[in-house]
């Protein structure tokens, strides 16, 4: 499998705050979902991949290669929507067109234009004058026009009405028809994820505590329901994360482990969906609110 | 480059507003106070060698610095491109004001070539446009600050120095060395000429590096 994107013990240091080592990577025709809370580190992590922060530690390759050297080749074959203060805000989606183009050899004009059309972008209105979603539309038509081959998208689906989320869902799954491309996205909106990604990886506090295929994920890990008497099983020492409400105990359970506290009738053994995994996962039994 | 060159005219065209006034201000200052225009050129090209700092400051101040960096050009070529604008800057204010002389004043107000040939202006280009360069590519608004203050402490040391003379031990060996490195470099113009240069070509690597290390 190739994979356009290799991270290799990347780790960045910050006086408070401590991203990585983090060991990833995404392969060519899929779609890469990047979950965590604020501040876990999702968006150092994107402007770690586009060079906007000099890593302390480990690699980046890119396509098989490292931005030394080849930078501009490289950054041409990405696509990118970072979180604001974003391109130029006195300038109109159809100048900012222009003004990017001459820097990337497949630029294909045909394509933003209709980008503009499908995502019904005012082309001469000033990039501060429209809405929070006109703009992340506006950013992702930029991105996708010049045919890159691997999309880095710092939650691109941030201010946008469901219907226009849902679209550009649907323009991510497009993307990755053809095999050759990726996309890695970071939201907080879990049910994007479950949408449209093939992987996901789950960052916490800098440091990437669960990452893999999605049905893996989902396949390998139980959120099992019941009574207190739950907590009495060995088993229940093993869990990754859970609560305690009103009697009731939910634990995240490894899959094998499951099968061993599902015994009482009591007892409700679930997948859990990808949204339980990010609240679950790592949080001990009593931190959690009911 | 021309592409780079182009970005900023269009994103940065009120900036490039005030360079020129104070560029045709000083050419016309030159006729109405009669001062020899060399002087008036001196301050003009002084303000638009400060014109890329100012531009890679309004990118920070703007947040579009961050969209020049993930553009697909090199470090490397952003710092060409501000070395570039300095130097298209100070070519601009050159002619302009020998135009403006030319026609104001007659032919013969620059007093033989000597005076547009003279090492100064690499001095100029050196300690305005490219020591400060990597400062401004590391740490932008901050680092002019720390600038400004360092000049200030620079400055206010220096006049006190007198107070202590024979105080510090490495005054005379430091100073000697350095008055010596000024007379021999003063009396040889070549070699004045070559150590400016080396100066200059050493601030460019040292510029890459600077922007390489920035955080955005």
């Amino acid at each position: 499998m190739t994979h356009l994107l290799d991270l290799r013990g990347l780790t960045k240091r910050f006086p408070a705050f401590t991203l990585g080592p983090l060991d990833f990577a995404v392969p060519a025709g899929s779609i890469t979902g990047l979950v965590g809370a604020n501040g876990a580190g999702k968006s150092t992590l994107m402007k770690l991949l586009l060079g906007l922060l000099p890593a302390d530690g480990g690699a980046v390759t890119l396509f098989g290669r490292t931005y030394t050297g080849a930078e501009p080749e490289l950054k041409a074959r990405m696509g990118f929507v970072l979180d604001p203060p974003g391109p130029p805000r006195h300038l109109t989606p159809l100048e900012l067109g222009t003004l990017v183009k001459p820097f990337y050899p497949r630029w294909d004009a045909a394509r933003f234009r209709s980008l503009g059309q499908r995502f019904e972008l005012p082309m001469k209105t000033t990039f501060q004058k429209l809405s929070q979603g006109e703009r992340m539309k506006t950013l992702l038509a930029l991105a996708l026009s010049h045919d890159a081959e691997l999309l880095l998208l710092d939650e691109p689906t941030s201010g946008l009405d469901p219907l226009a989320r849902r679209d550009v869902l649907d323009l991510l799954l497009e993307v990755v028809q053809d095999e050759g491309r990726a996309v890695l996205f970071s939201t907080h909106i879990v049910s994007d994820l479950e949408r449209v990604t093939d992987q996901v990886a789950f960052l916490k506090d800098g440091r990437m505590i669960l990452a893999g295929a999605k049905d893996d994920l989902l396949d390998a890990w139980r959120l099992v329901k019941g009574g207190p008497e739950l907590l009495d099983s060995p088993a229940a020492a093993r869990a990754a994360g859970g609560r305690r409400c009103e009697g009731r105990v939910e634990l995240l359970c490894p899959a094998e482990d499951a099968r061993a506290l599902a015994t009482p009738e009591a007892v409700l053994s679930e997948r859990p969906t990808l949204e339980d995994l990010a609240f679950f996962h790592g949080r001990p039994l009593e931190t959690l609110p009911c | 480059m021309r592409d780079l060159l182009r970005r900023d005219l269009k994103l940065h065209k009120v900036a490039f507003v005030l360079p020129a006034v104070v560029a045709l201000l000083g050419g016309l200052a030159a006729f109405w106070t009669g001062e020899p225009p060399i002087v008036f050129l001196v301050l003009s090209l002084g303000v638009v060698l400060l014109q890329p700092h100012a531009l890679h400051l309004r990118e920070e101040h703007h947040g579009t610095l961050r969209e020049l960096h993930v553009l697909p050009v090199t470090p490397r070529q952003i710092v060409g491109l501000r070395v570039v604008e300095g130097l298209l800057g100070a070519l601009g204010v050159a002619l302009l004001h020998g135009m403006l002389a030319l026609v104001l004043q007659g032919p013969g107000v620059f007093q033989g070539l000597g005076q547009l040939v003279s090492p100064g202006w690499l001095w100029m280009l050196l300690m305005v446009l490219l020591v400060p360069l990597p400062v401004t590519l590391r740490w932008g608004g901050r680092g002019w600050m720390g600038l400004i203050l360092g000049a200030f402490a620079l400055g206010g040391g220096l006049t006190m120095l007198g107070q202590f003379e024979g105080a510090l031990p490495f005054r005379t060996a430091l100073f000697r060395a350095l008055l010596w490195t000024m007379d021999y470099t003063t009396a040889h113009p070549w070699q004045h000429t070559l150590a400016l240069l080396a100066l200059m070509a050493a601030c460019l690597p040292l510029s890459e590096a600077a922007l390489r290390r920035r955080s955005l």
